[in-house]
């Protein structure tokens, strides 16, 4: 048996070996960790204001004064090794473009594998992403590829992230991941098909000046044929009032 | 729009307004959150956040829970909503249904209604095109 000394890439303790390494040294030089987000750090000398988000070695800083981030970047890299990518238009597969108004996201790439890897590339594109006629609670027969599915599926939750338009649809099809039949992989086609006619759309964040908090809930009551029970969805906007 | 859900309750119904009132309470819960996370941020909160109810009777019985026979069984965790309003943390307000913006997270729409819906979700075809 042999004892390591420090932590070796792949072993199932190295994110955490990294996590304490890398907030360490965040805390070290003057970072707080937030409260309500362990992977945000926040840095304020009482005029400027830094935020540093974390996702493993994937790091966004952003702050109010160019010169002291500037400074920071400096100070990460005498510590860690790291490249700088400048402004960010990348991040965990989305893809972020700054527009005069705000942030522009999108998963364009990511659509295209999704529909590559489901074999739709060529698929007839819908308006819509669920379907009105298929009824997909009714048992039919099991679909035989689970994998296959359960794999689609998961795709498109994370694309969520930039489509709240198919995230309805998404939750729809993914009560059914622990037995999936062929209308229930006829409802992720057809959220395919309409993916297939909206790859090309972004998703907006925009900027203003002073703003709130709203929300709106709703419900569509007994909608679940099987079981009766609710769906219940919400959205909150932070906006100018 | 900063966050967002769809998702089937735990819990049968047994009225509109039960359901409605539960939606609430997780939506409430999300508020809160992000709440906590901009004086995380140091953002200067204005006034208290305001969620869009689209039925009658959770808003009231958000402001006044009265328990009669058609609400007494609701579980008691739900009522933490009541209890933020009370405290003036958050106002519910009723908003009419055809105004309700999370309805595209809830049910099947009709494709006019739903190309409207995302475009007030702000996702839009590329400005090129």
């Amino acid at each position: 048996m042999c004892r390591l000394h420090k932590s070796l890439y792949g072993l199932k303790q190295a994110p955490r070996a990294w996590y304490t390494r890398l907030s360490d040294f965040l805390l070290s030089i003057g970072f707080r960790a937030s409260k309500v987000d362990t992977s945000l750090f926040i840095l304020s000398d009482g005029t400027n204001i830094f935020y540093l988000l974390v996702y493993l070695d994937d790091i966004l800083l952003t702050g109010s004064n160019s010169a002291m981030l500037h400074h920071l970047i400096q100070l990460l890299s005498s510590e860690f090794k790291l490249r700088d990518l400048g402004v960010v238009h990348y991040f965990l597969g989305i893809e972020v473009q700054s527009t005069g108004m705000g942030l522009m996201l999108c998963q364009h790439k990511y659509i295209l594998d999704i529909l590559t890897r489901a074999g739709m590339t060529s698929c007839k594109p819908v308006d819509t992403p669920v379907s009105p006629s298929i009824v997909i609670l009714l048992p039919d027969h099991s679909f035989s590829d689970t994998t296959r599915f359960r794999q689609i599926v998961g795709a498109l939750q994370y694309l969520t992230f930039t489509h709240p338009d198919i995230c309805f649809a998404v939750n729809r099809v993914c009560q059914f991941m622990h037995a999936p039949t062929d209308s229930h992989w006829a409802a992720v086609k057809r959220i395919l098909r309409y993916l297939k006619g909206t790859t090309s759309y972004d998703f907006h964040i925009t900027t203003g000046s002073s703003f709130a908090l709203h929300g709106c809930t709703d419900v569509d009551w007994a909608g679940s044929i099987d079981d009766r029970k609710s769906t219940g969805g919400h959205l909150i906007f932070f906006v100018r009032r | 729009m900063i966050s967002w859900k769809s998702g089937k309750q735990r819990t049968v119904a047994r009225s509109s307004t039960e359901a409605e009132y539960k939606a609430l309470a997780d939506g409430t819960t999300e508020v809160i959150w992000l709440q906590y996370l901009l004086t995380d941020l140091q953002v200067p909160s204005v006034s208290a956040p305001t969620i869009w109810c689209d039925n009658l009777g959770a808003t009231y019985l958000s402001a006044n829970p009265i328990f009669h026979a058609r609400t007494k069984h609701v579980e008691v965790d739900y009522h933490f909503v009541s209890d933020r309003v009370a405290k003036k943390e958050i106002q519910i307000c009723f908003v009419p249904s055809r105004d309700q913006l999370a309805d595209v997270f809830t049910k099947l729409l009709p494709v006019a209604s739903f190309t409207a819906f995302r475009f007030k979700l702000r996702v839009d075809p590329p400005l090129s095109a």
